[in-house]
């Protein structure tokens, strides 16, 4: 296999929550110590799309944003072709910003309020190189037309526009210093049916043209099956699960992608799983359990080892990755 | 057809506009949608009027006033304004040693707007770029700060500001000194405090992707959304520090007597409150109107610009 | 049981009138699910809210009537009509932790909706309350039976739990057992899941439906997930820019969609299939709801408008047993 665009060994991230002097003093309070990320591995090839499933609190905003050393890890290895980023200070990352960039989810917090298209493309543009303002604007121009916004709306402000209007700005944005990997951060989740429908096919098509390799996390599990060739399922900082999209929609091995597959609401009658529904709801980070994280869910629980040791992640076939005692 | 669409566009796309005139005509627009806005509150707008005459009055001042203000003519003294049968060669009277009101009260007009709006001036770059910093980085730096910051708030404004005058003894920068020492806490703590929500914002989060750096982005990403509350909170410090000023003047602490200014104008006129109360009261009615004014264009900005009170 | 008839209300803004439900036609049977579906401002939220008169100011309701169990809501007075909210008809609303009161305990928060829409009858005089702490017991008691329905966990510790404290598929349960306390006709479910992940709305989903088995109750589901109301729903009703485009049994409009809007949308969803289709996308934006069309409000997107679709509106017709289409192809 050729080299992976991005490699990611271990990677941790943890957030932490200090209390106040008076709580530590006082109360006796202890420093929180939030596992967002603990201990992820995954490799990321030349123009595929990997999609990142998992319930909100699971890690994959975090995840998204931590490869593109947007929040700094505290633990393991970034490599983006094959050069290692993990530590190289801010300044110095320049070029990764170029090749690698970020749509995000809220297409209304995600651009400045106060600043025009024109100056919202223009930054990542002067970043680029593209001095000469005439230039500049002949590039705008090119962006707004590729991903389908009228250019004589350059000089309009974001709240004049629609939610789907919004998130292509965004892409332009994004497009703009012609990168070759993109984190998408939950870039549909916001929208209507239709205007999803049209967001995804733009950034299908402009993975065909750019050859863009994409990051493509969500939620809605029909999305993720659509746009991606791969899919990592997280759960509590941790991937459980990760195949290929076909081989993991029809042999789905861990409990719970069994469980969130059946969860997804299907229009047609055919295409439905039987349900399982999970009980409870995701323990918090803070204090992850023991053994398997999953474990205080699970509906398939093999006993003693599952509350006590963690299961790695092995190949069990065909590139099928899985975190489970039960294979 | 699609070719023949594209022209259409591409002839109506700007590309010749450079990015000075762009960013000129921006700042234009913005102060033209906030007065056409004002249009909708007619007591700030009456505010804005008001606010614009007493500060034209304060620049033109040689120009209108009918006396030298610092002219003293004891044959003259305690004379009554017009309309209580006073003459027109003084028409609101004059003082305890026949100088005329009315060129002290328009000459005092610029010692009041000028301390105003300097110590804002000064209250505002100080307190912003250090909230910012503050707000932005959220360290040692920052805790440090709002620690001094809560100790300077811990005390009463006026009675510290006195402090400061009988230590520094009066002069006009003495003063701009001690009132900015306090008022720039009230700046650093509204601008930390957006600074810390507006950092956390994705749009903050795409211009790091894009590498930007801290400080720029800082500058022309997050401050151009803090400006209209900082510009509210300015307008409305203002009025409190034209105040200020005329209390230390009062007590014998503000500019030199030899300045007009309206505090130590009520001062003067105080023992002849029985005989002639036009003396304290006219010089006290210019303060208030000033002040009210100030206030009614504050509060109309702040309808108008602040977003959480503001329905788009 | 409730049956909305030529239902319209509207938001008057400085630039014009805002039509936000336009003459919606629709009803619920005894113990059925419908479900009320269509993107984000076509005026799904407004019509539950008309239907308990609960329009934020300043919109109003102008037109039409809601016959609940024989009798007009929209004529009643606003006495009796504060008596059926709650009590035979209540709502739960998309953001529960905006909803939920974050300075008291959520226990009591549902034992005071339960207080205020009398559920706990006393009879007689009662003036010295001597049995206060003991009648309190026995309302606690039903407020944690009610919670352990709803399936909240160990619900006699959660009682005592602040809002804050809850998950937010927890705190949707608390606002089910609020709505469900008095025992309603009718639920108004203003798209309950969305704050939600895919295996808590399996959670909430699975006990709504519980709910309609176990009591009959009547349930008109708002959502833009065409998914859920499929799984969901015994009828589903598309709405579009303030009017129901379309209203048949699910199955019959998921497999056989009549309307060019219900067939886009339908195929705009990414499907868990085998082949991989390209995506289909309705061409155009939502109309202006200032600026509505004269004819139907889809035409100027629609690939089958002609001429006629353009002048005038058409009403929302029978084409079949039980299936309402507003489209003139159909006539």
């Amino acid at each position: 296999m050729s080299e992976p665009l991005i490699e990611i060994k271990n990677l941790k991230k943890y957030f932490y929550k200090k209390p106040s002097i008076l709580a530590r003093t006082l109360a006796r309070k202890e420093t929180e110590e939030i596992k967002a990320l603990d201990g992820v591995d995954m490799q990321i090839f030349d123009g595929e799309t990997v999609g990142l499933v998992g319930e909100s609190g699971c890690g994959k905003t975090t995840f998204g944003r931590t490869i593109l050393r947007l929040y700094e890890p505290n633990d393991g290895k970034i490599f983006f072709k094959g050069r290692d980023i993990t530590r190289t200070p801010q300044s110095e990352l320049k070029g990764f910003r170029a090749k690698a960039q970020i749509i995000f989810q809220n297409p209304y917090s995600s651009l400045n309020p106060r600043k025009t298209v024109r100056e919202i493309l223009s930054v990542p543009l002067k970043k680029a190189g593209v001095v000469n303002p005439a230039e500049r604007n002949w590039r705008i121009y090119e962006l707004l037309n590729r991903v389908g916004l009228n250019p004589r709306h350059i000089d309009l402000y974001p709240h004049q526009f629609s939610g789907g209007q919004r998130q292509r700005i965004g892409i332009a944005r994004a497009l703009a210093m012609r990168p070759k990997f993109i984190v998408a951060d939950e870039p549909v989740s916001a929208l209507d049916v239709s205007v999803q429908a049209q967001i995804i096919n733009l950034m299908e098509e402009l993975q065909e043209q750019y050859d863009l390799t994409y990051l493509f996390i969500a939620h809605d599990l029909s999305v993720i099956y659509y746009v991606s060739n791969r899919v990592v399922v997280m759960y509590l900082g941790k991937i459980v699960e990760y195949a290929e999209t076909a081989e993991l929609f029809e042999h789905p091995l861990h409990p719970y992608t069994n469980a969130l597959l059946s969860a997804i609401p299907i229009v047609d009658k055919k295409q439905r799983r039987k349900r399982i529904i999970l009980e409870g709801t995701v323990p918090t980070p803070v204090n992850p359990p023991k053994g398997c994280r999953f474990s205080t869910r699970c509906y398939r629980k093999k006993g003693k080892i599952c509350e006590e040791v963690i299961p790695p992640l092995k190949d069990v076939g065909n590139g099928h990755m899985l975190a489970c005692h039960l294979y | 057809m699609a070719r023949l669409q594209e022209k259409v566009l591409t002839s109506n796309f700007n590309f010749k506009e450079s990015p000075f005139k762009i960013k000129y005509r921006k700042y234009l627009h913005a102060a033209v949608d906030i007065l056409s806005r004002l249009k909708k509150y007619p007591l700030a707008f009456v505010g804005l009027i008001v606010l614009v005459v007493y500060f034209l009055m304060a620049v033109f001042a040689p120009f209108l006033c009918p006396h030298d203000p610092a002219e003293s003519n004891i044959s003259i003294r305690l004379k009554p304004p017009i309309f209580l049968g006073g003459d027109w060669s003084n028409p609101l009277g004059t003082d305890s040693i026949g100088r005329d009101l009315l060129s002290r009260i328009i000459y005092g007009s610029r010692v009041s707007l000028l301390i105003g709006v300097i110590t804002v001036s000064i209250s505002v770059v100080v307190g912003s770029s250090l909230g910012a910093v503050a707000g932005y980085f959220h360290g040692r730096f920052d805790a440090l700060l709002s620690r001094l910051a809560d100790l300077l708030l811990a005390f009463p404004f006026l009675i510290f500001t006195i402090g400061a005058m009988a230590f520094m003894g009066p002069g006009f920068w003495n003063l701009i000194i001690a009132l900015s020492f306090k008022s720039w806490v009230e700046f650093y703590r509204l601008v930390r405090g957006e600074m810390l929500s507006e950092k956390n914002k994705e749009y903050v989060e795409a211009a790091k992707a894009l590498g930007q750096n801290d400080f720029t982005i800082i500058l022309s990403e997050i401050m151009p959304n803090i400006f209209h509350s900082i510009l509210v909170l300015a307008t409305l410090r203002l009025g409190y520090l034209i105040v200020a000023e005329a209390s230390l003047s009062f007590l014998g602490l503000g500019v030199p007597p030899e300045i007009p200014a309206w505090g130590s104008m009520i001062q003067s006129g105080k023992n002849h409150m029985m005989n002639a109360f036009w003396i304290s009261t006219l010089p006290g009615m210019a303060l208030v109107v000033l002040v009210l004014s100030i206030n009614l264009l504050g509060e109309g900005l702040r309808d108008i610009l602040d977003p959480r009170l503001r329905i788009d | 049981m409730l049956q909305i008839r030529n239902l319209t209300s509207v938001f008057p803004t400085d630039s014009g009138m805002i039509k936000a439900v336009n003459g919606v036609d629709f009803h619920l049977k005894q113990g059925q699910i419908v479900g009320l579906v269509g993107e984000s401002g076509c005026g799904k939220s407004a019509t539950m809210l008309s239907i308990l008169r609960l329009l934020p100011h300043p919109g109003k309701i102008i037109q039409g009537e809601v016959l609940f169990e024989g009798e007009d809501l929209l004529k009643k007075p606003l006495s009796e009509m504060r008596k059926i909210r709650g009590r035979k008809i209540s709502m739960i609303f998309q953001d529960p932790m905006t909803t939920l009161n974050p300075v008291f305990k959520v226990g009591e928060q549902i034992r005071e909706s339960m207080v205020i829409h009398g559920f706990f009858k006393k009879d007689g005089w009662n003036g010295f309350d001597f049995f206060r702490r003991r009648r309190k017991r026995k309302e606690i008691d039903k407020v944690i039976s009610l919670m352990e329905e709803v399936g909240i966990p160990s619900a006699d510790l959660r009682y005592y739990d602040y809002p804050h404290q809850f998950s937010g598929g927890m705190q949707q349960r608390a606002l089910i057992a609020i709505a469900l306390a008095c025992n309603p006709r009718v639920i108004l479910a203003d798209e309950p899941t969305t704050a939600l992940d895919v295996t808590i709305q399996a959670q909430i989903l699975d006990l709504l439906r519980r709910i309609n088995e176990e009591h009959g109750t009547g349930i008109i589901l708002v959502t833009h997930d065409l998914g859920v109301a499929a799984e969901f729903c015994h009828e589903i009703a598309v709405m579009y820019a303030g009017r129901i485009v379309e209203r048949s049994k699910t199955d019959d409009i998921i497999e056989d969609p009549k309307h060019p809007y219900t067939q886009g949308l339908l195929k705009s969803i990414p499907r868990i299939v085998k082949h991989k289709q390209k995506l289909y996308v309705i061409p155009g934006s939502v109309p202006d709801l200032l600026q509505m069309p004269p004819g139907c409000a889809f035409a100027p997107r629609c690939v089958y408008a002609i001429k006629k679709c353009k002048e005038k509106n058409v009403p929302l017709t029978e084409i079949e047993e039980g299936r309402y289409v507003r489209c003139i192809n159909y006539i």
